[in-house]
Protein backbone atom coordinates (compact mmCIF):
# COMPACT_ATOMS: atom_id res chain seq x y z
CA UNK A 1 0.00 0.00 0.00
CA UNK A 2 1.28 3.42 -0.98
CA UNK A 3 1.22 6.00 1.90
CA UNK A 4 -1.26 8.97 2.41
CA UNK A 5 0.22 12.23 2.88
CA UNK A 6 -1.39 15.04 3.83
CA UNK A 7 -1.38 17.79 2.26
CA UNK A 8 1.29 16.48 -0.21
CA UNK A 9 1.15 15.36 -3.70
CA UNK A 10 2.45 11.80 -3.83
CA UNK A 11 4.34 9.86 -6.22
CA UNK A 12 3.47 6.93 -6.28
CA UNK A 13 3.58 3.60 -8.52
CA UNK A 14 2.68 -0.20 -7.82
CA UNK A 15 6.11 -1.10 -7.10
CA UNK A 16 7.26 0.30 -3.26
CA UNK A 17 10.28 1.62 -2.50
CA UNK A 18 12.04 0.58 0.39
CA UNK A 19 11.95 2.58 3.85
CA UNK A 20 12.57 2.42 7.08
CA UNK A 21 9.86 2.16 9.59
CA UNK A 22 9.55 1.77 12.95
CA UNK A 23 13.35 0.54 13.39
CA UNK A 24 12.92 -2.05 10.99
CA UNK A 25 14.29 -1.62 7.56
CA UNK A 26 13.21 -4.47 5.28
CA UNK A 27 13.92 -5.02 1.59
CA UNK A 28 10.57 -3.79 0.57
CA UNK A 29 8.71 -2.96 3.79
CA UNK A 30 4.81 -2.09 3.71
CA UNK A 31 3.63 1.58 3.67
CA UNK A 32 6.51 3.05 1.42
CA UNK A 33 5.50 4.30 -1.97
CA UNK A 34 7.54 4.34 -5.27
CA UNK A 35 7.45 5.93 -8.49
CA UNK A 36 9.04 4.98 -11.48
CA UNK A 37 8.82 5.26 -15.38
CA UNK A 38 4.40 5.01 -15.86
CA UNK A 39 4.04 5.94 -11.94
CA UNK A 40 1.73 8.75 -11.65
CA UNK A 41 1.02 11.58 -8.86
CA UNK A 42 -2.00 11.26 -6.79
CA UNK A 43 -2.48 13.84 -3.92
CA UNK A 44 -4.41 13.30 -1.08
CA UNK A 45 -4.12 16.83 -0.72
CA UNK A 46 -6.43 18.73 1.86
CA UNK A 47 -6.27 21.35 -0.59
CA UNK A 48 -7.60 19.57 -3.59
CA UNK A 49 -10.64 19.16 -4.58
CA UNK A 50 -12.72 16.23 -4.10
CA UNK B 1 -4.89 2.48 -2.96
CA UNK B 2 -6.59 6.12 -2.71
CA UNK B 3 -8.44 6.75 0.32
CA UNK B 4 -11.43 8.64 0.35
CA UNK B 5 -11.23 12.42 -0.74
CA UNK B 6 -7.54 11.76 -2.81
CA UNK B 7 -7.27 12.85 -6.24
CA UNK B 8 -5.30 11.25 -8.86
CA UNK B 9 -4.13 13.98 -10.97
CA UNK B 10 -3.53 13.74 -14.61
CA UNK B 11 0.68 14.15 -14.47
CA UNK B 12 2.25 11.09 -15.42
CA UNK B 13 6.01 10.59 -15.33
CA UNK B 14 7.28 8.57 -18.19
CA UNK B 15 11.15 7.66 -19.26
CA UNK B 16 10.69 10.31 -21.84
CA UNK B 17 10.14 13.64 -19.64
CA UNK B 18 13.61 13.65 -18.69
CA UNK B 19 14.90 14.25 -22.20
CA UNK B 20 12.11 16.20 -22.70
CA UNK B 21 12.43 18.64 -20.47
CA UNK B 22 15.13 20.35 -21.65
CA UNK B 23 14.88 23.88 -20.87
CA UNK B 24 14.73 22.98 -16.89
CA UNK B 25 18.11 24.24 -15.96
CA UNK B 26 17.73 27.40 -17.88
CA UNK B 27 14.15 28.07 -16.75
CA UNK B 28 14.77 27.51 -13.17
CA UNK B 29 16.00 30.31 -11.50
CA UNK B 30 15.07 30.13 -7.68
CA UNK B 31 16.20 26.84 -6.50
CA UNK B 32 14.22 23.36 -5.70
CA UNK B 33 13.62 22.80 -2.41
CA UNK B 34 14.22 18.92 -1.65
CA UNK B 35 13.70 18.07 1.97
CA UNK B 36 14.10 14.74 2.83
CA UNK B 37 13.53 13.35 6.54
CA UNK B 38 16.16 10.80 7.47
CA UNK B 39 18.16 9.48 10.23
CA UNK B 40 21.61 8.33 10.13
CA UNK B 41 20.64 4.85 11.81
CA UNK B 42 18.54 4.68 8.76
CA UNK B 43 20.74 2.56 5.83
CA UNK B 44 18.23 3.04 3.29
CA UNK B 45 18.71 6.57 3.67
CA UNK B 46 22.48 6.77 2.81
CA UNK B 47 21.61 4.50 -0.14
CA UNK B 48 18.67 7.22 -0.96
CA UNK B 49 21.30 10.05 -0.48
CA UNK B 50 23.80 8.07 -2.90
CA UNK B 51 20.72 7.50 -5.44
CA UNK B 52 19.53 11.30 -5.31
CA UNK B 53 22.83 11.95 -5.81
CA UNK B 54 22.99 10.18 -8.94
CA UNK B 55 19.30 10.92 -10.38
CA UNK B 56 20.26 14.78 -10.14
CA UNK B 57 23.94 14.19 -12.07
CA UNK B 58 22.03 12.32 -14.30
CA UNK B 59 20.31 15.29 -15.30
CA UNK B 60 23.64 17.19 -16.42
CA UNK B 61 23.55 20.62 -17.41
CA UNK B 62 19.94 20.12 -17.20
CA UNK B 63 19.85 19.75 -13.94
CA UNK B 64 17.91 22.56 -11.95
CA UNK B 65 19.35 24.00 -8.64
CA UNK B 66 18.34 22.21 -5.63
CA UNK B 67 18.81 23.45 -1.86
CA UNK B 68 18.80 20.33 0.08
CA UNK B 69 17.87 19.89 3.66
CA UNK B 70 18.06 17.04 6.02
CA UNK B 71 15.12 16.91 8.29
CA UNK B 72 15.14 14.79 11.97
CA UNK B 73 13.45 11.57 12.13
CA UNK B 74 14.17 8.76 15.29
CA UNK B 75 13.71 5.66 13.62
CA UNK B 76 14.11 4.03 16.81
CA UNK B 77 13.39 6.49 20.13
CA UNK B 78 14.32 3.90 22.30
CA UNK B 79 17.24 2.84 21.33
CA UNK B 80 19.57 3.29 24.05
CA UNK B 81 23.33 5.01 24.24
CA UNK B 82 25.28 2.26 24.20
CA UNK B 83 23.53 -1.02 22.94
CA UNK B 84 26.16 -3.50 23.61
CA UNK B 85 25.58 -6.18 21.40
CA UNK B 86 25.13 -6.36 17.35
CA UNK B 87 22.89 -5.15 14.52
CA UNK B 88 21.35 -8.48 14.33
CA UNK B 89 21.26 -8.45 17.90
CA UNK B 90 19.29 -5.31 18.26
CA UNK B 91 16.96 -6.41 15.76
CA UNK B 92 16.27 -9.55 17.49
CA UNK B 93 15.95 -7.86 20.77
CA UNK B 94 14.01 -4.77 20.12
CA UNK B 95 11.92 -5.75 16.94
CA UNK B 96 11.36 -9.15 17.93
CA UNK B 97 12.48 -10.16 14.88
CA UNK B 98 13.94 -13.93 14.26
CA UNK B 99 18.15 -13.84 13.88
CA UNK B 100 17.56 -15.79 10.69
CA UNK B 101 15.64 -13.13 8.83
CA UNK B 102 17.62 -10.19 10.29
CA UNK B 103 20.97 -11.68 8.47
CA UNK B 104 18.68 -12.22 5.55
CA UNK B 105 17.27 -8.26 5.69
CA UNK B 106 20.86 -6.96 6.01
CA UNK B 107 22.64 -9.12 3.30
CA UNK B 108 19.89 -7.46 0.84
CA UNK B 109 20.48 -4.57 2.30
CA UNK B 110 24.41 -4.72 1.89
CA UNK B 111 24.00 -5.92 -1.12
CA UNK B 112 22.26 -2.96 -2.41
CA UNK B 113 24.64 -0.83 -0.81
CA UNK B 114 27.48 -2.18 -2.33
CA UNK B 115 25.39 -1.05 -5.89
CA UNK B 116 26.00 2.68 -5.39
CA UNK B 117 29.57 2.27 -3.55
CA UNK B 118 28.77 1.39 -0.26
CA UNK B 119 30.72 -0.60 1.58
CA UNK B 120 28.27 -1.07 4.42
CA UNK B 121 29.74 -3.28 7.68
CA UNK B 122 27.05 -4.41 9.66
CA UNK B 123 28.94 -6.50 12.17
CA UNK B 124 31.06 -3.37 13.37
CA UNK B 125 28.29 -1.31 13.51
CA UNK B 126 27.34 0.34 17.07
CA UNK B 127 23.93 0.65 17.52
CA UNK B 128 22.83 3.86 19.13
CA UNK B 129 20.35 6.84 19.92
CA UNK B 130 20.79 9.17 17.03
CA UNK B 131 18.72 12.74 18.66
CA UNK B 132 22.53 14.24 19.23
CA UNK B 133 23.14 13.82 15.78
CA UNK B 134 20.15 15.18 14.78
CA UNK B 135 20.87 18.15 16.96
CA UNK B 136 24.02 18.43 15.61
CA UNK B 137 22.91 18.42 11.69
CA UNK B 138 20.96 21.75 12.92
CA UNK B 139 23.77 23.07 13.93
CA UNK B 140 25.80 22.19 10.65
CA UNK B 141 22.77 23.64 9.14
CA UNK B 142 22.94 27.06 10.62
CA UNK B 143 26.72 26.86 9.40
CA UNK B 144 26.05 25.54 5.73
CA UNK B 145 27.65 22.46 6.56
CA UNK B 146 25.00 20.31 6.93
CA UNK B 147 25.26 17.71 3.41
CA UNK B 148 29.00 17.48 4.92
CA UNK B 149 27.93 15.88 8.12
CA UNK B 150 24.91 14.28 7.14
CA UNK B 151 27.76 12.50 5.18
CA UNK B 152 30.35 11.63 7.68
CA UNK B 153 27.61 10.95 9.58
CA UNK B 154 26.56 8.40 7.61
CA UNK B 155 29.87 7.32 6.58
CA UNK B 156 31.07 6.68 10.23
CA UNK B 157 27.94 4.61 11.13
CA UNK B 158 27.52 1.94 7.99
CA UNK B 159 30.81 1.83 6.78
CA UNK B 160 33.19 2.85 9.48
CA UNK B 161 31.70 1.12 12.88
CA UNK B 162 31.89 4.72 14.33
CA UNK B 163 29.77 6.09 17.75
CA UNK B 164 27.31 8.88 16.02
CA UNK B 165 26.14 8.89 19.97
CA UNK B 166 28.78 9.71 22.45
CA UNK B 167 29.10 13.62 22.47
CA UNK B 168 33.37 13.41 21.37
CA UNK B 169 32.52 11.56 18.56
CA UNK B 170 30.32 13.61 17.35
CA UNK B 171 32.35 16.74 18.20
CA UNK B 172 35.25 15.08 16.42
CA UNK B 173 32.80 14.60 12.94
CA UNK B 174 31.54 18.31 13.45
CA UNK B 175 35.50 19.37 13.25
CA UNK B 176 36.43 17.11 10.35
CA UNK B 177 33.50 18.92 8.34
CA UNK B 178 34.55 22.39 9.76
CA UNK B 179 32.28 23.20 12.00
CA UNK B 180 34.41 24.54 15.78
CA UNK B 181 34.78 21.88 17.99
CA UNK B 182 33.58 24.08 20.91
CA UNK B 183 30.67 25.13 19.25
CA UNK B 184 29.54 21.79 18.51
CA UNK B 185 30.15 20.40 21.84
CA UNK B 186 28.71 23.51 23.78
CA UNK B 187 25.33 23.32 21.16
CA UNK B 188 25.01 19.53 22.07
CA UNK B 189 25.27 20.32 25.96
CA UNK B 190 22.96 22.82 26.40
CA UNK B 191 20.52 21.85 23.74
CA UNK B 192 20.20 24.89 21.96
CA UNK B 193 18.97 22.59 19.17
CA UNK B 194 16.77 20.19 20.33
CA UNK B 195 13.68 22.56 19.53
CA UNK B 196 14.27 22.41 15.92
CA UNK B 197 14.77 18.75 16.27
CA UNK B 198 11.81 18.46 17.82
CA UNK B 199 9.94 20.79 14.90
CA UNK B 200 11.46 18.05 12.28
CA UNK B 201 9.72 15.28 14.08
CA UNK B 202 6.28 17.16 14.44
CA UNK B 203 6.98 18.20 10.88
CA UNK B 204 6.79 14.11 10.15
CA UNK B 205 3.77 13.36 12.49
CA UNK B 206 1.87 16.24 10.60
CA UNK B 207 2.91 14.77 6.84
CA UNK B 208 2.18 11.36 8.28
CA UNK B 209 5.58 9.88 7.44
CA UNK B 210 6.18 6.63 8.92
CA UNK B 211 8.92 5.76 7.37
CA UNK B 212 12.17 6.95 5.95
CA UNK B 213 13.67 8.43 3.64
CA UNK B 214 11.16 10.72 2.99
CA UNK B 215 11.55 13.81 0.26
CA UNK B 216 9.27 16.77 -0.01
CA UNK B 217 9.94 18.49 -3.51
CA UNK B 218 9.17 21.96 -3.73
CA UNK B 219 7.02 21.26 -0.96
CA UNK B 220 4.24 19.66 -2.77
CA UNK B 221 5.36 16.67 -3.40
CA UNK B 222 6.15 13.50 -1.37
CA UNK B 223 8.00 10.67 -2.62
CA UNK B 224 8.79 7.76 -0.15
CA UNK B 225 11.79 5.68 -0.03
CA UNK B 226 15.20 4.99 -1.37
CA UNK B 227 14.17 5.37 -4.81
CA UNK B 228 15.64 4.75 -8.50
CA UNK B 229 17.96 7.63 -9.20
CA UNK B 230 16.28 7.66 -12.70
CA UNK B 231 12.82 8.00 -10.52
CA UNK B 232 14.58 11.11 -8.58
CA UNK B 233 15.47 12.41 -11.92
CA UNK B 234 12.19 12.71 -13.69
CA UNK B 235 10.61 13.90 -10.25
CA UNK B 236 13.19 17.12 -10.33
CA UNK B 237 12.88 17.57 -14.35
CA UNK B 238 8.90 17.16 -13.58
CA UNK B 239 8.87 19.76 -11.08
CA UNK B 240 11.20 22.08 -12.97
CA UNK B 241 9.53 21.97 -15.91
CA UNK B 242 6.26 22.86 -14.25
CA UNK B 243 8.26 25.84 -12.55
CA UNK B 244 9.48 26.68 -15.70
CA UNK B 245 6.13 26.97 -17.64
Amino acid sequence: MNPQVPGLIMITSEEPAPVCADGVCGPVPDGSGAADPGASTQTDGQNQAG
Amino acid sequence: MTRPGSVRLSLRLTAGNTGAAGAVGPGVTTPLTVDVWSDIACPWCYIGKRRFEAGLASLGDQAPPVTLTYHSFELAPDTPLDFEGSEVEFLAEYKQLPADQVHQMLDHVAGLAREVGLDYDFDALRHTKTLAAHQLLHLAKARGLQLELAERLFKAYFTEGGHVGHVEDLVGYAQEVGLDPDEARAALADGRYAADVQADLDQAVAYGIQGVPFYVIDGRYGISGAQPPETFAQVLAQVAAERAA
